[in-house]
């Protein structure tokens, strides 16, 4: 096979690949639903007292739910964007150090641990979300 | 490719070896999806062999769990960072950098499918499926930057290596 070949060959395959596994996110991908939703926020601290919030939302995801609960009460967050997406480092000015003693912000949705970031987790009517200040063991 | 060496002189290089890893991985740590560490491991294991290569991954990973503790994807980083290397040793010495700009871009690809295994064993297929799948964008993301990046340093660093020699 010449060297040209080999080469179309190699980035033929590489974007075939890419493109099944586009088509899988697309196919897979956790559905959100538009329209009014209500939901609840609950923020568990470290000395595990919990608030909630109730909202309406219109947001798809629960970052969107998220900035528009943090304009409309006192709730507040901070984060970043890492390898996989949205991550939260501080809520309601707690922060969790990861680094310092492995404290991290969990999210549960409806009781279940959540197996998405906050930007990619679909928000549903009558959700609820749960931020609980965690420390790994 | 790789001199005769003391073990002295192996253990320095392989320390070096992981602190250049570290720093490069510290450096890119605010750009999400950027990394050398796949470029870096890929010319260790062209320039210095497989063994000192296999050695630094496996020291790296280690580093990172210290660093961080051990949570799931550091314990990934001792079975992703380490076959890199293997695949890698088996790209023919005759290749040109293109086979290893693609094997780069193709690692960024499969990374989130590979640290996915770790989910699997620990969560099972549907837990792994749901993370592989959510994580999809960002490793086209790792794709592109990680051809750039071999593309532009994988020669480069070769050949400086080479001619510390």
């Amino acid at each position: 096979m010449t060297e040209n070949k080999k080469r179309t060959y190699a980035i033929a395959l590489l974007v075939a690949v890419a493109l099944i596994f586009y088509g899988i996110w697309g196919l897979l991908k956790p559905k959100t639903q538009t329209g009014s939703k209500s939901i609840v926020i609950e923020v568990k601290d470290d000395q595990e007292l919990t608030k909630k919030y109730d909202m309406k939302t219109d947001a798809e995801y629960l970052s969107e739910a998220m900035d528009e609960l943090r304009k409309t009460s006192d709730f507040t967050y901070d984060g970043g964007t890492g390898e996989y997406g949205m991550y939260i480092t501080a809520i309601n000015g707690l922060t969790a150090d990861y680094e310092k003693d492995q404290a991290y912000w969990a999210i549960y949705v409806n009781g279940e641990y959540g197996q998405y970031g906050a930007d990619q987790q679909p928000v549903a009517d009558k959700d609820t979300f749960s931020f609980v200040y965690e420390i790994y063991e | 490719m790789s001199k005769k060496t003391g073990p002295v002189l192996d253990l320095v290089q392989i320390a070096a070896m992981t602190a250049v890893l570290e720093a490069a991985k510290f450096l890119l740590n605010a750009l999400p999806n950027v990394e050398l560490v796949t470029v870096l491991l890929m010319v260790y294991t062209v320039h210095f062999g497989t063994r000192k290569a296999m050695c630094s991954a496996l020291l790296f990973a280690l580093l990172e769990s210290i660093w961080w503790g051990i949570s799931i994807w550091t314990v990934t980083y001792f079975y992703v960072w380490p076959l890199l290397v293997i695949v890698t040793a088996m790209i023919p010495k005759s290749e040109s950098a293109f086979m290893y700009i693609v094997l780069a871009a193709a690692y960024g690809l499969l990374f989130g499918m590979l640290c996915s295994l770790t989910t699997l064993v620990l969560s099972g297929w549907k837990a792994a499926v749901a993370w592989w799948v959510a994580g999809i964008p960002y490793d086209l993301i790792h794709c592109v930057s990680n051809g750039i990046v071999a593309a532009v340093l994988f020669r480069p660093l070769v050949h400086a290596l080479e001619k510390l020699n």
